[in-house]
């Protein structure tokens, strides 16, 4: 489990990665100063020059705290955590599924699982919440206000 | 015997059910028509969209639905390539604006007027010349004189760097040899107009439906108008021809269908709209707006798109020499 | 005086009643259901202004107005995702109290009431004043806003709860990330990768509906899973907001909606900057700000009246000069003007029965938002009691619905998916999300205008300095972007004399 120190200089790290990428292609873009105004690589190379500072600045103030953060820890692994990736891998999987079988299908299976994975068992509650809500989103919003959403391919 | 006779009135009546789903020979419509948007809502492509299907929808009976539906991703050049890659059965329709003659010769897209089967175009909006009210010139050729006494120092506003009304600055530019200082206001003409109020910048050339309030109020003045002929909503200004100097540039919004859509499809939908174009209510609708409405329908939309590609593929070319 | 009652005539038909209820409920549906935008609402329901006589199809469209900018703050507060970009700033105080602390009928009288009085002092403002302002409103160009933009950026220091550094970090990254697509100063196109999706942009929706819906679900999840699920057993006693509550957020009430109107009436600036601002400045002015992002009153009370006065406040630029502030008030405009009506300085003689309807009709709808948002309260409130484990998956549904009806497009969904994953690991790193919100929302109000400012000024700073407005509010964000190193020593200055 890593410490805050750690994570600090994780992110410091990222955010000079980024910072430094932004610099680089907006030199690329021209950061000159002319009579027809900046170039327009300026402003990015501000923002990107912003990140690096800042970056340098957390690994001091890490420093500076090194104690104090390297106590604090950052749960990255736990029951918890693992519930939130699970949740997050089926939310792949529900996106993936739009283009193949459409919002809806896409959200009944979705919703399924995803009571089904945070606990709860009662089948018929689950299939039966999920209908309900999904007549009414269907109701609401494809007949009332004919918003387009994804549709199987088999019905392209 | 009876079982082949069976068979073959089967065979038939599949064939039949099979041709009569295709818009060919069934009538056409028949069920809700997609109207592609590449736009947010609320600006003015997605209100003359949504306007001119309202009206044709009515027109057609109210049986079929218009749905419009808005795609603004990749500056609008997604919602148009949805369009031109559709079915082209009549049922996915768009919006396109006059960026489509534009963006193919700034290398943006590969798209272009070509895809498309024009349906109408009811709005064509002309560059006009907006000045202050306060300004030492009232005529074009005033203007152009202002211009040449001070190179590089009137501030003209455009809706964008490349964009349409920047392009028609620069023309401006090129055909009476001055120079003016371009400052893009990305947001829209709306700002544009508070900004000459306001007295920031000094003029511009753009499509006059944001300055409309303005002028009637007598606080900005539009000189000259880039148009074939005068606009009905400012009978009084002339256009940039009258003065001598052949320069047509609109912002232009097509109902289009991707190209190759059936002929009978789109015959319904041109009658549909050609009916539309001509009622007190649609000229009503846009002029209230201050819009002027064109009735440019069909093959006649076709042309202005092709001849309109030609001239920003000639002015893009010079100009960037 | 006969204009005003034939106005009250007219708005008071059963047929224009009936409109005004339907719009405002509708909008506080639209403006509650996050992905769906009031632009969309107002852009759907125009043509309905077309069937009805008389003025009802603009007092529709101005329930729809008011009550979307209202009806964000429903979900903000109870779901921490802000149903609309204006209410973002709702989350930081009106979540906390709703759920930590367990009083989510507090919060929402809270925020309820302060919509209403703001809307309501910025229409008072409109009627009042509105040349004046639009006189002030139109000096103001490119510098003016520029420095606008950044005293709305400046407040990342204070808003970001923990690590600050972190925080700016956030806002930077939501800066640039405004700054991807074309750009419309210069017609070049940066950071596209060379894809068509980027040339457009990055569409700010799905981040918003990413880092606060998606982020809270996996922050929720994870709860469930380690046990600490709290499961609240919340009352509500009363509906209207206590006496003491009010007392204590009047002066916030008032200078929020102050600023909101203000905003408002600069063209160009919406509910999301008023919010901010508004919060920010209540922050900065209260005597105690400790509790500021652990549910003070006086923050949602910010947020809420900020963004509503906005409302009025966009009126007044649309009605004196004809030049809309946003897509929204650019919609009524055209509504206005089918039906004959001509914004600008002549409408006030030409058409006084139609303003003066304008004017009743949008207190009307304000009074009508205020009454369902007190009167639904207690259902609303049901909503947090819904176990977590039902309620997720329908949060993490609705979340996908709204993003993907916002443009249509596909692309935006997978951002939102990134979004809420990387909101769930700045969580972990203690990074605060409002910087990345604030960047992005306002990084192209700061960079084309300070572009076009340099344009104007042929490359010379020193128009920054020759403006006054201009100087005097990029001299307020240097303080308000510096206050967390001089406030806890002007803390503990007042609490030396207080002995």
């Amino acid at each position: 489990m890593p410490s805050m120190a750690v994570c600090n200089f994780l992110v410091a790290l990222a955010t000079a990665l980024v910072g430094g990428g932004i610099v680089i292609t907006s030199v690329g873009y021209g950061i000159g100063m002319s009579m027809f105004g900046p170039g327009s690589g300026f402003w990015p190379f501000i923002l990107g020059l912003g990140l690096l500072v800042i970056a340098a600045l957390i690994v001091f103030d890490t420093l500076k705290r090194y104690k104090e953060l390297s106590a604090q820890k950052v749960v990255f692994v736990s029951q918890g955590c693992f519930g939130s990736y699970r949740m997050m891998l089926l939310c792949f999987v529900y996106v993936a599924l739009f283009p193949l079988v459409g919002f809806y299908l896409a959200s009944g299976l979705f919703m399924i699982a995803a009571m089904y994975m945070l606990g709860l068992r009662k089948l018929p509650l689950i299939i039966g919440i999920t209908a309900v809500f999904l007549v009414c989103l269907f109701l609401l919003f494809s007949l009332a206000l004919h918003i387009q959403l994804p549709q199987p391919f088999f019905m392209e | 015997m009876r079982k082949l006779s069976m068979l073959f009135t089967a065979i038939g009546a599949a064939v039949c059910l099979a041709a009569s789903s295709q818009a060919m020979c069934a009538d056409y419509p028949t069920k809700d028509i997609t109207v592609v948007i590449p736009k947010n809502p609320g600006g003015g492509t997605d209100t003359t969209g949504r306007g001119i299907i309202n009206m044709m929808q009515q027109d057609l009976g109210g049986k079929v639905k218009f749905v419009p539906v808005n795609k603004p991703d990749g500056n609008g050049i997604v919602g148009m390539q949805d369009v031109a890659n559709a079915k082209a059965d009549g049922y996915t329709l768009g919006m396109v604006t006059v960026e489509l003659d534009i963006f193919p010769h700034q290398g943006k897209t590969k798209l272009s007027y070509k895809d498309f089967d024009s349906i109408i175009a009811p709005i064509a909006a002309p560059a006009a010349l907006i000045v202050h009210a306060s300004a030492p010139y009232n005529t074009l050729d005033e203007f152009i004189d202002y211009l040449k006494k001070n190179p590089g120092k009137v501030m003209m506003g455009n809706s964008g760097m490349g964009a349409i009304w920047h392009i028609a600055t620069m023309a401006m530019e090129k055909e009476f040899g001055v120079k003016v200082k371009h400052i893009p206001y990305p947001k829209g003409t709306a700002d544009i107009a508070a900004a000459i109020a306001g007295g920031h910048i000094d003029a511009t050339l753009a499509d006059p439906s944001s300055f409309r309030t303005q002028v009637e109020a007598g606080k900005l003045k539009i000189l000259a108008v880039m148009a074939d002929k005068r606009t009905k909503m400012f009978p009084d200004v002339p256009t940039f021809k009258e003065l001598g100097h052949n320069m047509a540039i609109r912002a232009w919004a097509t109902l289009v269908a991707p190209k190759g859509t059936p002929d009978d499809v789109l015959k319904v939908l041109r009658d549909s709209a050609a009916r539309v174009a001509a009622t007190q209510n649609f000229t009503d609708y846009f002029l209230k707006q201050g819009i002027d409405p064109t009735d440019i329908i069909g093959k006649d939309a076709d042309k202005m798109m092709a001849d309109d590609d030609a001239m920003y593929a000639e002015f893009i070319s010079k100009l960037s020499k | 005086m006969q204009a005003v009652i034939d106005a009250l005539l007219q708005v008071g038909t059963l047929e224009n009643l009936c409109l005004v209820i339907m719009g405002t409920a509708v909008g506080i549906f639209i403006g509650a259901m996050p992905g769906l935008s009031v632009n969309m609402g107002l852009a759907l329901l125009f043509p309905v202004t077309f069937s009805v006589g008389g003025l009802g199809g603009i007092i529709m469209l101005l329930g729809i107005y008011c009550g979307a900018i209202y009806g964000g703050s429903i979900t903000a507060i109870l779901l921490r995702t802000p149903g609309t970009p204006a209410s973002a700033a709702t989350t930081l105080d009106g979540y906390p109290m709703a759920i930590e602390n367990g009083q989510p009928g507090r919060a929402l009288s809270i925020s309820t009431t302060a919509s209403t009085f703001g809307g309501i002092f910025s229409i008072l403002c409109l009627i009042c004043f509105a040349p004046l302002l639009a006189q002030v409103a139109l000096t103001f160009s490119k510098p003016e806003y520029f420095a606008l933009a950044i005293f709305g950026i400046s407040m990342v220091t204070s808003v970001s709860a923990g690590s600050i550094l972190k925080g700016v970090i956030g806002c930077l990254v939501g800066l640039w990330i405004a700054t991807i697509g074309l750009d419309a100063m210069s017609g070049m196109e940066r950071f596209t990768l060379g894809t068509l999706y980027l040339s457009g942009g990055v569409s700010f929706m799905p981040i918003l509906i990413g880092l606060f819906a998606l982020t809270q679900v996996f922050v929720n999840v994870e709860d469930i899973k380690n046990g600490q699920a709290k499961i609240p057993d919340l009352k509500i006693d009363g509906v209207l907001p206590s006496a003491a509550d009010f007392k204590l957020t009047l002066p916030t009430l008032v200078r929020s909606s102050a600023i909101g109107t203000f905003i408002g009436c600069v063209p160009g600036t919406g509910g999301d900057i008023g919010s901010w601002i508004s919060y920010n400045q209540a922050k900065t002015w209260a005597r105690d700000s400790s509790n500021f992002g652990k549910g003070d009153p006086r923050g949602i009370a910010a947020s809420e009246s900020g963004n509503n006065a906005v409302v009025g406040g966009a009126f007044i630029p649309v009605l004196t000069l004809g030049i809309p502030g946003d897509g929204a008030t650019a919609i009524i405009l055209g509504a206005l003007m089918v039906h004959g009506i001509q914004p600008g300085p002549l409408l006030f003689i030409n058409n006084p029965v139609e303003i003066y309807t304008i004017f009743i009709g949008l207190l009307l709808a304000n009074a009508l938002m205020g009454l369902m948002g007190f009167s639904l309260i207690r259902v609303f409130t049901k909503v947090v009691n819904v176990p977590k484990k039902i309620l997720l998956p329908i949060i993490t549904v609705m979340a996908m619905l709204g993003t993907y009806s916002y443009s249509n497009s596909m692309p935006d969904v997978w951002i939102m998916i990134a979004a809420g994953v990387i909101g769930f690991i700045m969580h972990k790193c203690d990074m605060s999300v409002p910087g990345v919100i604030i960047g992005i929302i306002l990084g192209k109000l700061a960079e084309e205008n300070f572009t076009g400012s340099l344009m104007m000024s042929d490359g010379s700073m020193a128009v920054f300095a020759e403006n006054p407005i201009c100087a005097v509010l990029l001299v307020l964000s240097l303080v308000s972007l510096m206050s967390p190193t001089y406030k806890p020593l002007l803390r503990k200055i007042f609490a030396k004399n207080k002995d």
